[in-house]
């Protein structure tokens, strides 16, 4: 089945490379779009981006996929160890590697579905197709950074501690529209400095050498 | 102090009072701000917790703090009551403060962005998703535990 012309890889790489990898990856075509289906990613063709939903720039994902891109062209494939002679007792382990510019695509399109399953908050849906993924998948540096990004919280106590700042809330009610803009910072129910930003509003802050941390706040 | 449980176990171990409007913010609606401390950072900020949105937001000068703009995390766009905002989902420390019990720390998924006008959102994907909590608008009791 060839691919449509719309399809993303054909659009992310133009006419440059256009003939092996493109039959290898059109025989992947059904398996694709049952993933799609699966996944309800609600799109026409291949190209897995919501673009019924907000403008859909094609240089922005060039732009964040390139390196991925790249990728597939810039590596040559591996020695074939399986089918060297056998010199030692018994053959090199093999590791699973996604070599393969089908294996390769088929990781970019992950990429780009799990994304776009992200930017339609559909969270737990690209969790789960992140954690269906054969462990090939996984070298990859930009399913990597999704899985970092996916991972639940993780959670633990803290020695930290605050007090009861019923204060410094009556101070902002009583007096904050007096600063608007400003970055405030609050102790005891006291204004203890002022300043335009963050950063400089830490600065005093740190100088002040104050015995319990302060409540920042930026009046909007 | 009140501890909530669930069949006899802690359902909430730490309480804070939360500050239930912006006393400047034109928006006069009740909200719940509560207290956070961004990574490390050695000074408290409030953020106000939205169950509805997806993703936490931090202010944009905290994530300048934070050195969140490091080009580190997963760019992404995300459609926002100010349209839709370019920006990035990353990780980072977020230590909710208790005043009394027990403060908790999350190493948590935050988005930012240069273009954020708002302040601080704390959201239920990878962060509220992992707290147990309960409002006393009473008396503007804040009580949370993680599980």
């Amino acid at each position: 089945m060839p691919l449509e012309p719309t399809g993303a890889f054909q659009q992310l790489v133009g006419e440059r490379h256009p003939a092996p990898w493109l039959r290898r990856e059109a025989a992947s075509e059904p398996r694709r779009r049952k993933l799609h289906e699966r996944w309800d990613l609600s799109i026409q063709g291949t190209m897995p981006i919501s673009i019924q939903q907000r403008p859909f720039s094609l240089s922005d994902q060039v732009e964040n996929l390139a390196p991925a891109v790249r990728q597939v062209f810039a590596d040559p494939d591996p020695v074939s160890q399986t089918n060297s002679p056998r010199l030692g007792n018994r053959p090199r382990r093999v590791l699973p590697r996604a070599m393969d510019d089908a294996e390769r695509i088929r990781e970019n399109l992950t990429y780009l579905a799990v994304r776009d399953l992200i930017e339609r908050d559909k969270v737990n849906a690209a969790r789960e197709l992140l954690s269906g993924l054969p462990l090939e998948y996984l070298g990859d540096p930009l399913i990597l950074r999704l899985l970092r990004i996916l991972a639940r919280p993780i959670v633990k106590k803290s020695d930290k501690q605050d007090t009861d700042r019923q204060k410094d809330y009556a101070w902002l009610r009583d007096h904050a529209r007096d600063y608007t803009g400003q970055w405030l910072a609050l102790d005891d129910g006291r204004l203890v400095a002022v300043a335009a930003t963050l950063r400089d509003i830490r600065a005093k802050v740190k100088a002040l050498r104050l015995n319990h941390p302060p409540l920042l706040h930026q009046v909007k | 102090m009140l501890t909530l449980t669930s069949d006899g176990t802690a359902f909430t171990t730490g309480r804070m009072r939360f500050l239930d409007e912006d006393p400047a913010s034109p928006e006069k609606s009740p909200k719940v701000y509560v207290k956070i401390e961004p990574g490390d950072f050695g000074s408290f900020v409030f953020a106000q917790l939205d169950t509805g949105a997806a993703w936490s937001i931090l202010d944009s000068q905290i994530a300048e703090e934070l050195a969140l703009f490091d080009g580190q995390g997963q760019p992404i766009t995300v459609d926002t009551r100010f349209g839709p905002m370019r920006g990035s989902l990353g990780r980072t420390n977020i230590t909710m403060l208790a005043d009394e019990g027990e403060s908790i720390e999350f190493e948590a998924t935050v988005f930012v962005s240069r273009e954020w006008p708002a302040g601080s959102f704390l959201g239920y994907a990878g962060l509220l998703e992992r707290v147990r909590f309960a409002v006393d608008p009473q008396q503007n009791f804040f009580y949370f535990g993680s599980w």
